[in-house]
């Protein structure tokens, strides 16, 4: 069954402020995309939010559907920048539901909802989904080779939301190759257990079995050095702000996060993780 | 380098010392490696010092279901073979 809501909430609650101080302006909590050496990360995000638009063939009008919306970064951005026509955002987490209402941005709509058991009155012309597949199957589901069936059953989902000829933009950390040694297998188990419980991060050839029968991958590009520069930044800002999350929220959640961010970089840099962006088109 | 099986037998021995930090009783090819207190985090840890001492990568999915000494030795063996072909 992946994360619980109440796993979920451990990951995305710790407050809106708190993550503010580290994550772009627009709160992406996703790996952004560096086209250019120089580019800030809030260009970079910009960059990401650009391809998967691409890659889902968001188009003016259109209605999507984004799974695990986060704080609306997408949606805002499909809304105000591909004048989309409608973008519906699903998260588990309230914290952020709340904040997207708060930004009351034109023709976008959110709910607290788990992918289970979403329902939707009317299909979409497009799906986007930015890292939220890794909180589907729970680390036990992965070892016991659960994982796959739980994957394949998102995807149709996704299908069944959908209306013939729709595109699918898909971004996921992949998990490539487990560490040797011992503090660094520590570090990705205080992650995967401390910050995100209840998930695990894919394996890429697991995705390709999965979309099928439901959809066809048209493109895939792997940006491991982007996510190793993104949790660069994110951790550089983390420590920036080290005495005001200090204050506010302690030394164990600062001391957990910096753990958390450090462990990511030295991951994407050692090739334990990578990550993914996928066009999909529904198989009809 | 070391490739027959009783060196590589001896060569595991040293190397889960060195890692475990402790003496072993004497143990076969057929001793299951979680029955000497080697867990999941420190069989990896002896994974990676075979491919370190050998220059061979051993690919995860042949790490699962790894049970007892020979399977683990099956797999630096095939690395090995692998290296040299």
């Amino acid at each position: 069954m992946g994360s619980t809501q109440d796993q979920v909430e451990v990951s995305y609650d710790v407050g809106n402020e708190f993550f503010r101080l580290w994550l772009d302006e627009r709160m992406n909590y996703t790996s952004a995309v560096y086209l250019h050496p120089n580019e800030t990360l809030e260009q970079a995000q910009l960059n990401k939010l650009r391809i998967l638009s691409e890659y889902a063939h968001v188009q003016p009008g259109c209605s999507v559907i984004d799974i695990g919306c986060g704080w609306g970064a997408n949606l805002e951005f499909m809304s105000l920048e591909r004048k989309v026509g409608r973008a519906h955002g699903i998260t588990l987490s309230t914290e952020q539901w709340t904040e997207i209402t708060r930004r009351k941005i034109p023709n976008v709509t959110a709910e607290v909802r788990d992918y289970k058991e979403f329902k939707p009155a009317e299909k979409f012309d497009a799906a986007t989904c930015i890292c939220m597949m890794e909180h589907i199957a729970s680390p036990e589901e992965a070892r016991s080779g659960k994982h796959i069936d739980l994957y394949r059953d998102f995807f149709r989902r996704v299908h069944s939301w959908t209306k013939p000829g729709a595109y699918f933009g898909l971004q996921t950390i992949l998990r490539n190759r487990m560490p040797r040694n011992k503090k660094d297998i520590e570090d990705i188990g205080h992650a995967t257990y401390v910050i995100f419980p209840g998930g695990i991060t894919e394996r890429m050839e697991d995705i390709v079995i999965a979309v099928n029968p439901y959809w066809e991958v048209m493109e895939m590009k792997t940006r491991r050095e982007d996510y190793g520069r993104t949790t660069g930044e994110w951790l550089k800002r983390l420590r920036d702000h080290k005495t005001e999350i200090l204050a506010k929220w302690g030394q164990k959640v600062f001391d957990d996060y910096d753990r958390y961010l450090s462990t990511c970089v030295n991951a994407f840099d050692k090739h334990y993780q990578s990550l993914a962006q996928w066009s999909l088109r529904r198989i009809d | 380098m070391t490739t027959n099986r009783t060196e590589l037998l001896t060569l595991f021995h040293k190397m889960a010392t060195e890692i475990a930090e402790k003496e072993f009783p004497p143990f076969t090819e057929q001793t299951v490696i979680s029955d000497l207190g080697i867990d999941s985090l420190a069989m990896l840890e002896l994974v990676g010092a075979m491919e370190r001492h050998f220059e061979i990568r051993i690919p995860d999915e042949q790490l699962v279901g790894i049970t007892t000494v020979n399977d683990l030795l099956a797999v630096v063996e095939k690395g090995i073979a692998a290296a040299r072909a």
